[in-house]
């Protein structure tokens, strides 16, 4: 039997190619080829897990779906891979310091990683919060270990112009929502939030899949945009690095902005937005005002849950 | 002043069986806290009503007659472990007749950073501390016995595979009419910050080995409440034939000031 890469089902090895998900060596060589950056699928991390077929590549991380052999299950590791603070060395593993990135500041950035997954790991007992598993330093990185969810974030789903239902946005304010609000309570904001921090697993669910704090901090230490914050969805003091619950509130209102019109949100400050006719027009209108004091105090209080 | 709290957090399923036969409970009483777990067995409702008569007698002594501090919890646990033996043994079903049921029976009393233990049966207490995971309490089952016998030269290594077939029959329980066999610890045990307490009946470690239980708890950052419903989760997922009845109880302890 073989461990198919693709999907972690088991399967024939005579086969050559997977009869659930149609993933093949082949398939795992053409990822090696086409992002050679990435951990090749079989290889196996903190004596435990087998990273399978990468999710996603970006200029801060790497997501990978992998299979838990202590505990039998998928799982997903994410590696802090900040494309501009390190590069992959030839063994396929390591992470080294770029040598033109400012010293200490790829340390430093894993410590913020930590940071983030321990306030994860602390926010489990929050429902929509993705569960969380650990998370082990190893190779000059460190690797955030998380459920597997069989879905897809609102990013893939309605990424482009596609237009989603009032209903699923009213179901993003009132869930995501109440979950913002229980995190604000502890004095976590998440202040990144996007149609890719929200998953929409197969059966409906919807569920918070990061807090994004790393990457906030690092494309503002990088002093220049790296590219690696979704502005489309940032409260516009965001950039002035004013940071208070609000923010959460305008890129819930900006997602849903996206998600009704299938268009990208305005900048804010230029532009008003409106939505004829409907109450979540209104709504929107409300959470994404300019100015924080315009904002509702909380999901709560702008009536989206009870 | 420092002092140590425990937190704690309990949770069962029924897996693939038709009844619950598994209790557990807690109470406090006077700066000591008791967490009885009990394991019946029986037909029909016999281990049900055997688990809950084990539960309600323990705790039930616990209110009306405490041990006077930790000190006294392993001489209290066995004198309870027989009151509970002797509750059990006297069940009688509808028709007046003996029930026949029995139970297991496992419990941890804290008191100001320090621990007894108590154990008939088969179902386990396990402490983790400082990233160790070891079990304190030892199974009351044939297998014991048989153990003993081949060391002591009674019975011969093919003779216990033999036997072995029915290695897993407990040899005392509640409910068994004086029991043969009642562990407890001896000094009571010092606890330190952040040690975990699991109680469990058998449904957990029958799916899950102390590897795959560590790692659950490791993975619940101190948090009891998801650590028993991911155990007990984790135990259902991990079986490979039918689930027994699986209940987790856990406790943590932490460092406070008053
Ligand atoms: N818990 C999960 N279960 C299943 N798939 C996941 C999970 N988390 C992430 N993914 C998948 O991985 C992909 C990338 O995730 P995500 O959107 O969080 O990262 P990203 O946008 O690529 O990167 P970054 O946040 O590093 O900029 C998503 O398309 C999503 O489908």
């Amino acid at each position: 039997m073989k461990k198919c890469m693709g999907c972690m089902n088991d399967y024939e090895e005579t086969r050559g190619i997977c009869p659930t998900c149609g993933y093949s060596d082949a398939a795992a060589e053409e990822q090696m080829r086409k992002a050679p950056d990435l951990i090749a699928p079989e290889t196996i991390l903190a004596g435990r897990f087998i990273v399978g077929r990468a999710l996603s590549l970006s200029g801060f991380s790497a997501v990978y779906l992998a299979w838990d052999a202590l505990l039998l299950r998928r799982v997903v590791i994410r590696e802090l891979f900040p494309y501009e603070l390190c590069r992959r060395e030839p063994d396929g593993l390591r992470l080294t310091p770029e040598p033109g990135a400012p010293k200490g500041l790829m340390t430093e950035c894993v410590m913020k990683f930590e940071r983030e997954v321990s306030l994860l790991s602390g926010s489990q007992d929050i429902p929509m919060v993705l569960n969380y598993y650990r998370s082990f330093k190893e190779n000059g990185t460190i690797y955030a270990v998380t459920e597997y969810l069989e879905g897809s974030t609102l990013e893939d789903l309605y990424g482009g112009d596609r237009k989603a239902p009032a209903s699923l946005c009213k179901k993003i304010l009132s869930t995501v929502g109440a979950a913002l609000d229980q995190l604000h309570a502890r004095g976590i904001i998440h202040a990144n939030l996007s149609p890719s921090s929200i998953y929409m697993c197969s059966n409906g669910e919807l569920a918070l899949i990061d807090f994004g704090m790393t990457k906030r901090w690092l494309s503002s230490r990088m002093r220049k945009d790296p590219g690696i914050l979704d502005l489309r969805y940032s409260a516009p003091e965001i950039l002035m690095r004013k940071v208070d619950p609000t923010v959460d509130m305008y890129s819930a209102g900006a997602v849903c902005w996206h998600l009704l019109t299938g268009k990208n949100p305005p900048d804010r400050l230029k532009k008003r937005i409106h939505i004829r006719d409907e109450g979540m027009g209104r709504l929107i209108d409300e959470l994404t005002a300019a100015k924080p004091e315009d904002r509702p105090e909380s999901f709560h209080a702008a009536g989206v849950y009870t | 002043m420092k002092e140590m709290l425990p937190v704690i957090a309990r949770y069962s399923i029924v897996g693939d069986r038709e009844y619950q036969q598994d209790l557990c409970a807690y109470a406090e009483n006077g700066g000591l806290l008791l967490a009885v777990l009990c394991d019946g067995m029986g037909g029909m409702e016999g281990g049900e009503k055997a688990a809950e008569a084990g539960v309600s007698t323990m705790l039930g002594l616990f209110q009306s007659m405490p041990p006077a501090g930790i000190g006294e919890a392993a001489a209290w646990m066995r004198a309870a472990f027989e009151a509970a033996d002797a509750s059990v043994a006297s069940l009688r079903g509808e028709n007046g007749s003996p029930m026949n049921a029995g139970s297991t029976a496992i419990a941890v009393m804290i008191e100001e950073g320090r621990m007894q233990w108590g154990c008939v049966g088969d179902s386990r207490i396990y402490l983790m501390r400082g990233g160790v995971l070891s079990t304190v309490t030892r199974m009351h089952n044939y297998n014991l016995r048989l153990d003993e016998m081949l060391r002591e030269g009674v019975i011969s290594p093919e003779e216990m595979e033999r036997e072995s077939v029915r290695g897993e029959a407990l040899i005392s329980f509640l409910g068994i009419g004086g029991l043969p066999l009642a562990d407890t610890g001896t000094e009571p045990l010092p606890l330190y910050p952040e040690d975990v307490i699991i109680l469990c009946s058998d449904g957990l470690y029958k799916s899950m080995d102390d590897q795959q239980i560590q790692a659950v708890i490791e993975e619940s950052g101190g948090n009891v409440e998801l650590m028993v419903r991911r155990l007990a989760d984790h135990a259902l997922r991990l079986a490979t034939g039918k689930q027994d009845n699986t209940t987790v109880m856990a406790v943590r302890i932490l460092s406070g000031s008053r």
